[in-house]
C-alpha cells in the first residue's frame, strides 16, 4: 500500500461525487468547496512537484493554483481534470517566465526536504529527485504523460480527455516517454533497481 | 495484425496494475523482453514511489483563504441580489430611458400642437395625432363625435388663421367642410338614440361655422366672396339636413334636405 498525504487530500473521489461536489460548490457549498479544495490541492501538488525545483515552490505554486481553480470555477465548463491541469500548466509558465528559473535542475539542489519526511526512504527521495531530473529532459507531452500515468494513476481515456488527444496517440506519448526515461537514466548511468 | 510495441506496453502495464508479475507479462512477449523490459521496470518505479506530501500548515493556510474568498463572495452576492433588486442593468436603464424621453417628447409635441395652426411646425404633429385618433376609434358613434369635434377645430382654426394673415384658408375652409359632411354622413348610420345625441352637437357646430363664415365674410376681399357664399350655402342645407333629422314631421314638405335629394354641393 502507497503512503498518501497523512492527512485526508481526497484525491481519488468517485467521478459522479466529483461532479455532485463541483455542482455544490458552485452553488456556494462551503463544505463542499473544501472537498473539492482538498481533492484538488492533491492533484495539483502531485503534478506540480515534479515541474519546480523546491518544495515550497509546489507548495506556493499549488495553493496559487486552488486559490485561481476557486475564483474562475463559477465560470468552468467542460472536462473538470482537463481544466485544472491546464490552469495548472498555465501557472507553471507564469512561474517561470516571472521568476526566470531555468528549466534544468540541478542535480545538486535537490535535497531530502524535497518531499515530505514521514515514511520516506533515502532511496526514494534520491528517485524523486532523479525523476524530478528526468522529466525536465522530456517534452512537456511526455512530462504530463508520466505524471499522469504513472503519478497520478489516470487511466487513458482520462489522459486522452485532459490532453485532448486521443488513446492510441496517448499510448504513443506513453512509450516514447518512458524510453526517453530510459535512456537519460543510462546516459547518467542510474540504474533501476529490479 | 500484429500489436504495435506501444499497445503492447500498455496491455502489460494493465497486467501490472492488476497485480501480475513483469516477468509473466512479458512471458506472452518474448521478442519485445529487451526493449520492454527496462521501460516496464521504470514505471514501476515511479509508481513505486510514494506521493509528495505538501506541508499541513500550507494546506490549512490555503483552505483558510479559500474560505475567506467564499465568505467574501457570498457577503458580494447578498449585496448585489438586494441592489439588483433596486438598481438595472445599464442596457435596460438606457432603453427605459429613450422610452421616456420618447415618451415626454411626444406628450410635450402633442399638447403644444393642440393650439397650433396651418404652416406651423406643429400642426402636421396635431393632424397626425387626430388621424391616429380617428383610426383607433372603432364605432361609428365615435368617429361621428370625432368628425364633429375635427369640424369645429377646422372653424376655429379658419377664424384664427384669418386673423393672423388677413386671409382666407381655402384649404382649411374645404376641410371644414368635409369634416362637417362626414359626420352628417356617418351619422346616418347611427341608432336613433345615439343620433339625437348626435344632431344636437352637429346643429350646435353648423350654427357655429356659420357665425364664423359670416363675420368673415364681412372682412374678406371680393376674390372670396364667391366661395365664402358658397360655404355658407352648404352650411345653411346641412343645417336643414339637421333640423329634418330633428323634426322630420314639420320640416320635410317646407324644405327638404339637399344631400337626401342629390341638391346637395357639399361633395
Amino acid at each position: 500500500m502507497k503512503e498518501y498525504a497523512s492527512f485526508n487530500l481526497e484525491t481519488e473521489i468517485d467521478k459522479n461525487e466529483l461532479d455532485k461536489i463541483i455542482i455544490e460548490a458552485k452553488n456556494g457549498n462551503e463544505e463542499a468547496f473544501e472537498k473539492l479544495c482538498r481533492f484538488v490541492y492533491g492533484r495539483i501538488y502531485s503534478y506540480v512537484f515534479y515541474r519546480v525545483k523546491h518544495k515550497e515552490d509546489a507548495e506556493d505554486l499549488t495553493s496559487e493554483v486552488v486559490l485561481k481553480i476557486v475564483r474562475a470555477l463559477k465560470n468552468q465548463k467542460g472536462n473538470f481534470l482537463a481544466w485544472i491541469y491546464k490552469i495548472a500548466a498555465n501557472s507553471l509558465i507564469d512561474f517561470y517566465r516571472h521568476r526566470k528559473v531555468a528549466q534544468e535542475i540541478s542535480y545538486d539542489d535537490l535535497s531530502q526536504e524535497s518531499i515530505g519526511s514521514k515514511g520516506v526512504s533515502p532511496n526514494d527521495v534520491l528517485m524523486h529527485d532523479k525523476l524530478k531530473d528526468a522529466l525536465t529532459h522530456l517534452t512537456k507531452e511526455q512530462a504530463d504523460v508520466i505524471t499522469f500515468r504513472f503519478i497520478q494513476e489516470l487511466d487513458n481515456e482520462e489522459i486522452a480527455k485532459i490532453m485532448g488527444k486521443s488513446i492510441g496517440s496517448v499510448k504513443v506519448l506513453q512509450f516514447r516517454a518512458l524510453r526517453s526515461l530510459r535512456e537519460y537514466f543510462k546516459k547518467k548511468g542510474y540504474e533501476t533497481k529490479d | 495484425m500484429k500489436p504495435k510495441i506501444e499497445q503492447i506496453l500498455d496491455l502489460i502495464l494493465e497486467e501490472i496494475a492488476k497485480g501480475k508479475k513483469i516477468e509473466e507479462c512479458l512471458k506472452d512477449y518474448s521478442d519485445f523482453v529487451e526493449e520492454l523490459g527496462p521501460l516496464l521496470q521504470i514505471a514501476k518505479h515511479i509508481n513505486e514511489l510514494p506521493k509528495p506530501i505538501p506541508d499541513e500548515t500550507v494546506i490549512t493556510e490555503t483552505l483558510t483563504n479559500v474560505k475567506r474568498f467564499v465568505t467574501a463572495q457570498k457577503q458580494v452576492r447578498k449585496e448585489y441580489s438586494l441592489k439588483s433588486i433596486f438598481s438595472f442593468q445599464p442596457a435596460m436603464i438606457r432603453a427605459i430611458a429613450t422610452i421616456i424621453l420618447i415618451l415626454i417628447f411626444g406628450w410635450v409635441s402633442i399638447s403644444f400642437s393642440v393650439k397650433s395652426l396651418p404652416g406651423e411646425f406643429l400642426y402636421p404633429i396635431k393632424i397626425f395625432t387626430e388621424k391616429i385618433h380617428y383610426i383607433l376609434t372603432i364605432n361609428n358613434k365615435g368617429k361621428t363625435e370625432l368628425h364633429i369635434i375635427f369640424a369645429d377645430r377646422r372653424t376655429q382654426e379658419l377664424a384664427k388663421s384669418f386673423k393672423k394673415d388677413e386671409q382666407l384658408n381655402r384649404e382649411l375652409l374645404d376641410t371644414m367642410l368635409k369634416e362637417a359632411h362626414s359626420a352628417l354622413k356617418l351619422s346616418e348610420s347611427l341608432s336613433d338614440t345615439d343620433t339625437k345625441v348626435i344632431i344636437r352637437k352637429m346643429d350646435k357646430i353648423y350654427h357655429c361655422q356659420l357665425n364664423t363664415l359670416q363675420e368673415l365674410k364681412k372682412s374678406i376681399c371680393g376674390c372670396d366672396t364667391v366661395i365664402i357664399n358658397n360655404a355658407i350655402n352648404t352650411c345653411v342645407n346641412y343645417h336643414r339636413c339637421i333640423e329634418q333629422k330633428l323634426n322630420p314631421q314639420s320640416n320635410t314638405l317646407q324644405s327638404p334636405c339637399p344631400c337626401s335629394t342629390g341638391e346637395c354641393n357639399c361633395k
